[in-house]
């Protein structure tokens, strides 16, 4: 056997899966050719790399994002009326942002002047004001989502704005807020999602985003910003990451002394 | 401070079992019937295949990227799009392997939009388990690094053949190459990691060099 052809055969020699001819073939090579046994060697090796275990954490999300699909799903099938298919299908098209960002707007403050017409007049219509608040939620969450997915940063300014409108803590916009956090292009989306986030604050899986969004951050704006929130939330748990970016000799110097006076604080 | 050392913050979790761990077969349905009803809009079935997954997808992106936190986010990106484009998914084709290339794309996209992340810094990547012996524990964090010091396309391959289980028939469709290319590809990849880690244990002067008694490190 050659060495071209026991580097051919070597993961199936390594694992056992050849015929028993060739797998003496294989072995009466390695026995001749340093090399090749140093090669083999080396794959066996690899497997004392150990399988890690992801966190708890990523199961939750992607429930978060499986439930949010679902929800979708079953509005469109049975409560939704025509209205919200067409205005979800102009949303979404993207040929025409700036219209449906306008056109956004005005159903939002048209929920709002209904609802509040509804609440004035009809106090006794209950069940139709659970509905239409709803709704309204739905929409403003739709909004929000779609217009922090668009290309324009401006447009995700928006979005993260809008966010700010849902009254109720929504999880699958703290998500998107966080995913827009750490991964948007611009730092102004990202100073106003951090922003936005503030009302979030106490939600477990938002303060573990948040520590793990100044890892990879990479602007100082955003990195003292952060430092500031994990102040004024008082999280010890971000002194970790602190003395880090703290002793980073690559870290911007404000940043660093930023980090330097958090850790102070929350000590 | 781009990247999380994946020592540090896995021992935080605790676990580490040694052994890839098995898809808890709640449904014992075959993936591609799985994701043919995911296609048909039953989004729960994803549940099942997230769960057979989740563990090798997250692995994979680890040993690209050295980096929990990204691997993480990467993995959620993954089921996303399997959820987004699950229209594209052909009945009849394996879904390992569509899943696959899912993942390299979303590899490729998060490079794209962070070539900051890309020249990695071994130094910060310690993969030691405290459970293991000194030596040992030493010996994983070099081969570690050395798997992070490799060029992006020889970790891919080597990583997919070492740990994917993926067969070489499957790389050469998601590499769009010959299996006969696959395999010298992993060859080159396994020689050149073996040229890295010899160096690097050579380097230490307490380094462990167990490569062989012919391994020699001149």
């Amino acid at each position: 056997m050659t060495c071209d052809q026991f580097a051919e055969l070597l993961p199936a020699y390594c694992e056992r899966r050849l015929s028993t001819r060739e797998q003496a073939f294989a072995r009466e090579h390695t026995e001749m050719c340093a090399q090749c046994r140093a090669d083999a060697d080396m794959w066996q090796k690899l497997a004392s790399l150990p399988s890690q275990q992801p966190s708890a954490a990523l199961r939750a999300r992607f429930e978060s994002m499986l439930n949010a699909y679902e929800e979708g799903r079953w509005e469109r099938s049975s409560l939704a009326k025509e209205r919200g298919r067409w205005f979800t299908a102009w949303i979404r098209s993207s040929f025409a942002p700036p219209l449906a960002s306008a056109l956004a707007a005005c159903l939002l403050l048209a929920g709002f002047i209904a609802g509040e017409h509804f609440s004035a007049a009809k106090p006794n219509s209950q069940g139709e004001m659970v509905t239409m608040q709803a709704e309204l939620t739905n929409l403003r969450q739709l909004v929000a989502l779609s217009l922090l997915e668009q290309q324009s940063a401006s447009q995700r300014l928006q979005g993260v704005n809008y966010s700010t409108l849902v009254q109720r803590p929504d999880p699958e916009i703290a998500a998107a807020l966080l995913h827009a956090l750490r991964f948007d292009n611009s730092v102004d989306v990202r100073l106003a999602a951090l922003d936005a986030l503030r009302r979030y604050k106490d939600d477990p899986q938002v303060r573990s985003g948040l520590l793990a969004a100044l890892q990879d951050q990479q602007s100082p704006l955003v990195q003292i910003a952060l430092i500031d929130l994990f102040v004024e939330m008082r999280e010890s748990g971000a002194k970790d990451n602190l003395r880090r970016i703290e002793q980073d000799s690559k870290a911007n110097p404000t940043v660093r002394q930023r980090a330097q006076w958090g850790i102070q604080q929350l000590s | 401070m781009a990247a999380t050392p994946i020592g540090i913050s896995g021992s935080r979790t605790g676990a580490w079992p040694m052994q890839e761990a098995l898809p808890p077969m709640t449904n014992s349905l075959p993936d591609e019937d799985l994701m043919l009803q995911v296609r048909e809009g039953v989004g729960e079935m994803l549940g099942t295949l997230f769960d057979r997954y989740q563990v090798p997808l997250f692995n994979f992106y680890c040993r690209l990227t050295g980096d929990r936190i990204v691997s993480e986010d990467l993995v959620q990106d993954v089921f996303f799009r399997i959820l987004k484009y699950r229209q594209t998914y052909r009945p009849g084709t394996p879904f390992r392997a569509w899943m696959y290339q899912i993942a390299r794309n979303v590899r490729q996209d998060y490079h794209r939009k962070h070539p900051e992340s890309l020249p990695y810094e071994p130094e910060m990547s310690p993969a030691v388990t405290s459970r293991d012996s000194v030596e040992t524990a030493q010996q994983t964090a070099l081969l570690q690094k050395a798997l992070l010091m490799l060029p992006d396309d020889k970790r891919e391959v080597l990583v997919m053949s070492r740990f994917q289980e993926l067969k070489h028939e499957e790389i050469a469709c998601l590499l769009e190459c010959e299996v006969g290319t696959v395999k010298v590809r992993i060859h080159r990849a396994l020689r050149e990691l073996r040229s890295v880690f010899e160096k690097l244990t050579s380097v230490r002067p307490h380094g462990p060099q167990t490569l062989g008694e012919k391994g020699s490190l001149s």
